[in-house]
């Protein structure tokens, strides 16, 4: 009788087993996030994109997010071997582990946003211009500002955030050079208390408009803005204005949507290569969210300004690419 | 710059030093209760971060900043009674527990904070702690506005610590906590429940550690935001040993901590052109001069650390 049973059993789990493969049709995406995608930036909008892919096109997807650095091997390591097709890290950093992963699973592809590093044959990078999102944010402050003092708070000072930085001083200097900005950075995208300290100390120095980059501390910022008087926020990757519109007049809304539908598409069709994917306002991966309450804040001539700035920034009249560091 | 500039930039410094400071000033007042017992607690960080996030909930529930602060601290001393289970009855290791409250507390925090607020979270009015200026003292020039027109719960860090003083220096059970951190065995011989004192101590102390972190969400912010403690309980642990385990000595420490912060945020956002990583060392290294050359030899409670053991010889 026991016999029976092995023999049953051991029939019943070799079946199971071939049934798996069966089920494998679908693509298979992954995302490796740093942080959480609650931030209402960089982290979420990542994952808005994976979420984006899904619906579009069908796809699979899981995520793994707050990855701390020692793990990203082992989670690229197994998400291959999981037999997922495409398998995302989100940011420059995630540049070596998977190329090093990438070596010995050459079945699955490999895309790391925000960076330029690529490795045949089956890694490739996208990066959103941030010099474009930066100068277009420097455009709009320069306009808004009435103390004449522009001041950005950011996170860390990584790559994406140091050409973001440049096109912006491109954007305020294109308006009027007589502005005076002020960088600074908190050192951490999740403390808000420290964001709102920095946003009081630049209000007590007279700057009316400030950049909030730092994702989730974004919310410190604002309600320093909400509790002074005629203080205006712009905000980054995400569209900040949604949830505040009274202090937020709008933000450079990046969309990393656009990257990755586009990569996965390219992978559905066979036509995937280790190349530098560069998305920018052009694609409308990079666009300025609606003003909100403070439509009649910029003057008609200056939203007409610009407009023209957007479509030369579109065709290439105007080129941001000596502000992309890396 | 004329002098009424002057006073005024001083005056905003020293009430954003003091009001930075004090949710650390509360969690360690709640450290120095827990030490001066013989108990480490690492895990300060992720009940302050419980203490934020339930001040918060609580007091959007009950719409009342107060009633959610209490319920902040009495959920974390329920947290303090779980350590203090783990750390005294099952004599387990005082710093990995310490370490697993940590990732219970940031894990717990997120996930509520998502199933309750949502991923997107669209943050609703929340009570918050306002200002209670007192009348005729917050008019004395510079101090009178520092220390006499803050939020409430400032004020009552304040107190705590001389009282705090007065309770472990002057009091009998005040002697008890001292003794049984220093030497648990002559603690126990003469007649002290060395278990019943650092419950107690640990249940306390954990719950000014709620309270630290509800300030954070409902005083400086008025909402919750994940991970917002973001390393305050780790500086606490910090300024226990450079206050030398003594509340006046961690008001110091959290006070000097809190003035090096102040200062290099002013620093950046006036637009200076020093590296933004020097100025962010400032706090650290002024408290580490601090101590070198001012504070001198620390004394850790002779049985810091360790779980008394009734058989041990």
């Amino acid at each position: 009788m026991r016999k029976l049973v092995l023999i049953v059993a051991v029939i019943l789990l070799s079946i199971s087993f071939f049934s798996i493969d069966t089920f494998a049709t679908d693509l298979k995406v992954a995302m490796i996030l740093p942080g959480p995608i609650s931030d209402h930036g960089w982290n979420m909008m990542a994952y808005e994109a994976l979420k984006n892919v899904e619906s579009e096109l069908g796809v699979e997807i899981a995520y793994n997010e707050n990855t701390s650095s020692s793990e990203y091997e082992s989670i690229f390591r197994g998400y291959s071997a999981a037999g997922y097709d495409l398998v995302i890290g989100h940011g420059f950093e995630f540049s070596n582990a998977a190329k090093k992963v990438a070596l010995q699973y050459q079945d699955t592809k490999f895309l790391i946003t925000s960076s330029n590093i690529t490795q045949k044959p089956n890694v490739a990078s996208f990066r959103l211009n941030d010099a474009q999102s930066g100068f277009f944010q420097g455009v709009i402050a320069a306009f808004l500002t009435e103390s004449n003092k522009i001041g950005t708070i950011g996170g860390q000072e990584i790559p994406p955030i140091i050409n973001q930085q440049k096109g912006f001083r491109a954007g305020v200097e294109y308006i009027d050079s007589d502005i005076k900005t002020t960088s600074t950075y908190t050192g951490s995208f999740t403390d808000v208390a420290k964001a709102k300290e920095m946003a009081q100390a630049m209000i007590e120095n007279n700057i009316d408009v400030i950049i909030a980059d730092a994702d989730e501390a974004n919310l410190g910022i604002i309600e320093a803005a909400k509790e002074a008087k005629d203080i205006m926020i712009i905000g980054s990757s995400g569209d900040l204005g949604k949830k505040s519109p009274n202090v937020v007049v709008t933000s450079l809304v990046e969309k990393f949507s656009k990257g990755v539908l586009k990569v996965v598409k390219e992978i559905q069709q066979g036509d995937f290569t280790n190349k530098v994917y560069e998305i920018g306002m052009k694609e409308d991966a990079i666009t300025i969210a609606p003003y909100r309450a403070f439509k009649d804040k910029l003057s008609k001539e200056e939203k007409e300004s610009i407009g023209e700035l957007v479509e030369k920034v579109k065709s290439g009249k105007i080129n941001l690419e000596k502000h992309l560091e890396y | 710059m004329t002098l009424e500039v002057i006073i005024d930039i001083i005056t905003n410094f020293m009430t954003a030093d003091l009001r930075t400071a004090t949710p650390i000033i509360l969690a360690a007042l709640g450290l120095v209760y827990m030490e001066r017992s013989g108990v480490v607690n690492i895990g300060i960080e992720g009940t302050m971060l419980i203490g934020a996030f339930i001040a918060s909930f609580a007091s959007w529930k009950l719409n009342n900043v107060w009633l959610g602060l209490l319920i902040a601290g009495l959920v974390c001393s329920f947290i303090g009674l779980i350590f203090a289970f783990l750390v005294v009855t099952v004599k387990a290791d005082q710093i990995v527990t310490g370490i697993a409250i940590n990732v219970l507390g940031l894990g717990i925090t997120t996930t509520l904070n998502r199933s309750l607020f949502g991923v997107d979270n669209s943050l609703p009015e929340i009570p918050s702690l306002k200002k209670i200026t007192i009348p005729i003292l917050s008019k004395i020039p510079i101090f009178g506005e520092v220390l006499f027109n803050q939020m409430g719960l400032v004020y009552i860090a304040m107190i705590l610590v001389p009282v705090s003083y007065y309770f472990l220096q002057k009091t009998n059970l005040g002697l008890k906590i001292r003794t049984v951190g220093e030497h648990p065995r002559a603690a126990d011989t003469s007649g002290v429940n060395v278990f019943k004192i650092r419950y107690i101590t640990i249940i306390l102390g954990s719950f000014l550690a709620g309270l630290g972190g509800g300030f954070l969400s409902t005083g400086i912010l008025s909402f919750f935001s994940e991970d917002m403690v973001a390393g305050r309980g780790f500086i606490a642990l910090a300024a226990v040993i450079f206050g030398k385990y003594s509340p006046w000595g961690v008001l110091g420490a959290a006070l000097l901590f809190g003035f090096g912060d102040a200062l290099q945020i002013r620093i950046q956002a006036a637009g200076s052109n020093i590296p933004y990583q020097f100025l962010m060392m400032l706090p650290y290294v002024l408290t580490i001069a601090a101590l070198s050359g001012f504070v001198g030899k620390s004394s850790t409670p002779a049985a810091s650390g360790e779980p008394y053991n009734k058989e041990n010889r």
